[in-house]
């Protein structure tokens, strides 16, 4: 999963980033909102973390105009003023979730990952494909009830491939939600991963469509 | 009665009192013209005949004067009647009307023409005497007519009458005249009085221009303190809000790099909670109240819903409304904002399936309702919850401020909050009530 944040503070945006990848998270960081602004614009992400008080252009300009050119990823807010007025001004602009700071940066996390699993039409924390589940607060993945060891990024694939199963993701689409904005997207090693994942989980549940994609089918 | 001290009534009162001496003024001006007309009709009346006598008056052979031909007036043949007339030689009265009776005229002594003297039965006589001789006799002859005061008094009252009623008229007129330019002219300012009263009750926001030119300067001037402390409201806004920015940032990078056990994180929520609680008074008691604010109740609650919604659907809480169409607070919307999102957040953390807002209108006042089926509250704990910076849900989220900060709103915009336990949905009820 990758996510946003935007934070002016360089010691709040690094534990953000911080706790965020512990979570299993990719993350690009922005720490103005000219900076933010493009990059929620021209890259993926599953979520954005965006503080309203921002150097440049105001936090509520830079979600308005994320909305205003079609990107839909969800973003939780962060202001430090924790008036309903901001808050309402916030959700007008198409904000999905708030933070009043100071908050403990668990709870970023958490609400992080509730809005990604939301995004993807998953109304409980857990999520289940057949034997699989995926506890999306936890970041755990377990088959028959026994966690599976994955590395980082068999994580990121298989949460990534739990969270949209029944549909085919294709192999860009992938990339561009496990890679940061500076990596060198790179499929073969995803299909090198992808091979791993099924020895772990077992043969059938990841097909690969040829010319499409993979598709994650309820585990049996 | 009108007063002094009123502008309406200084009008009229100048106006009336000039009126007043106009009029007064016009009347004896008038009148003295017409006096002059009347009594000159008399006086040629009385010339005419004493032109008469004299062409009737004749020498005898001894050269002594003679009335030859008397006029034939009735009115000389009236005995007292005040016309009279008389012809003296040297001094000596030798013909006389028969109106005179035995007596004569004390005519004085100068010849004159318009002279006021006394009748010999004591009434007012207006007399023409002129002097003259008769060709044949040397006697300097001087013949007296008199009109009566009382007839020439008479027919100046025939035309003061109706002047004196003609000029009532026109005063009364002219004072209504003023009367109606003096409220018209005034209207105005009941209008820009209405106008304010509109502001101050939150139905306006400015002061609409006046069609009278002259009250425009007073309407910009009005418009311009009411922009200026709106704005002055919102720097002192923004300015807490960047203070707010730049106290909690620091904080919270110091809560991230202390570990979660360390005892310093006690500390910090301690400090934050102060910094909201003193922030959120400051900006709550501080600010001046923006005159003339009214804000739609149904949008605002709409909000807070969207706010809440991800909170409502997670834990399936139904959000019911009985807002009356139109209703609308005296407040800011800000303010209104900050009223119900923390009633309704609060609401929605403690209910189990429904949480309501109700509105209504009685006696005068506005009754705002946030219910919920949640525990409710003892009645015990009703009063201490609403006090300065109390908590007694210290382990739930959100600052625990939020109804010390509804409380203080409310008491800003002239109202109340109460807690009670709701009739209907049997959790809490927390009733605002504001003037209208």
């Amino acid at each position: 999963m990758r996510c946003l944040i935007v934070e002016d503070d360089p010691t709040l945006s690094g534990q953000l980033v911080r706790a965020m990848e512990d979570a299993g998270f990719v993350t690009d960081c922005a720490s103005d909102g000219d900076q933010g602004e493009y990059l929620g614009a021209t890259e993926t992400y599953d979520v954005a973390v965006l503080d309203l008080g921002l150097p440049g252009m105001p936090g509520i300009a830079v979600l308005e105009s994320w909305r205003a050119a079609g990107v839909a990823m969800p973003v939780l807010i962060l202001t430090a003023r924790g008036e309903w007025a901001d808050k309402v001004a916030g959700f007008r602009a198409g904000a999905d979730d708030y933070a009043v700071k100071p908050f403990r940066l668990e709870e970023v996390v958490i609400r992080a990952q509730t809005l990604v699993r939301r995004a993807a039409g998953h109304a409980q924390p857990v999520i289940k494909a057949g034997a699989l589940k995926l506890d999306s607060q936890l970041s755990i993945i377990t088959r028959d009830g026994l966690a599976l060891k994955l590395t980082a990024f068999e994580q990121r694939i298989l949460a990534y491939l739990i969270h949209h199963k029944n549909r085919v993701v294709s192999r860009s689409e992938l990339a561009e939600h496990l890679y940061d904005a500076n990596a060198d997207r790179d499929f073969k090693s995803i299909e090198v991963v992808i091979g791993r994942l099924r020895k772990k989980i077992g043969e059938g549940v990841i097909e690969t469509r040829r010319g499409e994609g993979y598709v994650l089918r309820d585990a049996p | 009665m009108i007063g002094w001290n009123s502008i309406r009534g200084r009008l009229l009162w100048l106006s009336a009192l000039w009126m007043a001496a106009a009029l007064i003024a016009a009347y004896l001006v008038i009148g003295n013209v017409l006096e002059r007309f009347v009594t000159a009709r008399f006086d040629a009346e009385t010339a005419a005949i004493s032109d008469a006598i004299m062409a009737g008056t004749e020498a005898d052979i001894q050269g002594l004067a003679q009335i030859v031909t008397a006029p034939d007036d009735p009115r000389f043949a009236a005995p007292l009647s005040g016309w009279y007339w008389q012809i003296a030689a040297d001094g000596e009265t030798f013909a006389k009307s028969a109106s005179l009776y035995q007596s004569e005229l004390d005519t004085g002594s100068a010849p004159a023409a318009g002279r006021a003297i006394t009748g010999p039965d004591g009434a007012a006589l207006r007399l023409l005497e002129r002097a003259y001789t008769v060709p044949g006799s040397d006697e300097a002859l001087s013949v007296a007519v008199t009109a009566p005061q009382s007839e020439i008094d008479a027919a100046l009252s025939v035309v003061r009458r109706p002047l004196a009623l003609t000029l009532g008229a026109l005063g009364l007129g002219l004072g209504l005249a003023v009367l109606v330019q003096v409220t018209l002219g005034l209207s105005a300012l009941k209008r820009m009085g209405r106008d304010l009263r509109a502001i101050r009750e939150g139905r306006s926001d400015a002061l609409p221009p006046p069609k009278a030119s002259e009250l425009r300067p007073v309407t910009d001037e009005i418009n311009a303190l009411i922009s200026q402390n709106r704005s002055q409201l919102t720097r002192t806004r923004e300015q807490i809000g960047n203070l707010a920015h730049s106290l909690k940032t620091p904080l919270m990078a110091l809560q991230g790099e202390m570990a979660s056990n360390d005892p310093g994180q006690a500390m910090i929520e301690r400090m934050d909670r102060q910094i909201a609680w003193h922030l959120k008074h400051a900006r709550s008691a501080g600010a001046a109240r923006v005159l003339g604010q009214r804000t739609p109740l149904g949008p605002v609650v709409d909000d807070i819903a969207l706010v809440l919604r991800h909170a409502l659907e997670d834990r399936d809480i139904t959000l019911r409304t009985a807002i009356p169409a139109g209703f609308a607070l005296p407040l800011e919307q800000q303010d209104a904002q900050e009223m119900l999102g923390n009633l309704m957040e609060n609401a929605a953390k403690w209910a189990s399936g429904t949480i309501a807002v109700r509105a209504a209108e009685a006696d005068g006042r506005l009754l705002i309702t946030v219910a919920d089926d949640g525990p409710g509250m003892a009645e015990a704990d009703h009063a201490r919850a609403l006090s300065r910076g109390m908590r007694l849900d210290e382990r739930g989220p959100g600052a625990g401020l939020g109804l010390a900060i509804v409380a203080d709103l409310a008491a800003l915009n002239g109202g109340s909050l109460q807690l009670a336990n709701d009739q209907e949905l049997g959790g809490l009820a927390a009733k605002i009530s504001l003037p209208r």
